[in-house]
């Protein structure tokens, strides 16, 4: 495993929002095991990133779903680096970019479209590409002890 | 999720017990759907008992608090733990409800205002 990956953890789930849960908690759970290995100082905070981003992707994954091709499974993959938390999520629904969607107006407070905004905000990069016939969302984390993720929430929120 | 619901100080009070996400969300529309119908439209909603929102959580309120404010009432927030209350600033929603620490001082609210 080069880059200094360290772990791989893979989980399939049925495209099916009644593991919305499994899938999210898997996030806060990796995430905590990570925290409590190496000593982050906002362990809760990067636990709950991974628990919300999860949220987010898996049920964008499953509502996007098109047919109903019973092999069709959402893969969740976590990789633990050296300085990194990665967790990627693919499945094979027709392919869409990150950058597609029209900017969150925040100001006028909208009802929806808040998940791809939330992803964006807790992770430190977000990333999307496809690979044959698979969606891939990538969103990392830095496992290191400053201050970054704590004073994220404290910045002023950038429109995306 | 649970959702209970108590009258206190002759406001209804939804409690709220576990995770708000994708799943869930939609059964707490239908309920608030259901309550304003029923000419309900000053609630407080306590959040006490949840310790996982996301955005389709997050968006049923937003929804439903300006559906209520339309029929001249309002919904009112009590008890927001940490990360919930995270999702909120993130998203710069925080300024859209009146928030309490206590569900009885939300429900007196209404007398008051």
């Amino acid at each position: 495993m080069g880059d200094g990956m360290k772990d791989q953890i893979t989980l399939t789930v049925p495209p099916d929002l009644k593991y919305i849960r499994l899938a999210s908690l898997m996030g806060s759970q990796v995430a905590e095991i990570i925290h409590h290995s190496v000593g982050l100082e906002n362990g809760q905070l990067f636990c709950h990133a991974f628990e919300l981003a999860l949220s987010e992707a898996f049920a964008n994954a499953v509502k996007h779903r098109k047919g109903s091709d019973p092999e069709f499974q959402i893969v969740i993959e976590f990789e633990v680096h050296e300085a990194k938390l990665t967790v990627t999520i693919k499945d094979r629904n027709p392919p869409f970019g990150l950058d597609g969607a029209s900017p969150l107006d925040l100001s006028n407070h909208p009802e929806s479209g808040y998940g791809l905004f939330l992803l964006k905000q807790v992770m430190d990069t977000v990333t999307y590409r496809r690979e044959k016939d698979w969606n891939m969302i990538t969103m990392t984390k830095k496992l290191a002890r400053s201050e970054k993720g704590e004073s994220k929430t404290l910045e002023p929120h950038g429109e995306i | 999720m649970k959702i209970n619901q108590v009258i206190a100080n002759g406001v209804l009070v939804l409690m709220l017990d576990g995770r708000l996400d994708a799943k869930v969300a939609p059964l707490l529309q239908e309920r608030l759907v259901k309550i304003s119908r029923q000419g309900d439209t000053k609630i407080v909603v306590d959040l006490s008992g949840v310790d996982f929102l996301d955005s389709s959580g997050l968006g049923v309120l937003v929804s439903s608090g300006r559906q209520f404010r339309q029929l001249h009432g309002d919904i009112k927030l009590a008890c927001l733990g940490h990360t919930v209350h995270r999702v909120f600033d993130l998203t710069r929603t925080l300024g859209l409800f009146d928030i309490y620490d206590d569900p009885m001082e939300a429900a007196l609210s209404f007398h008051h205002g």
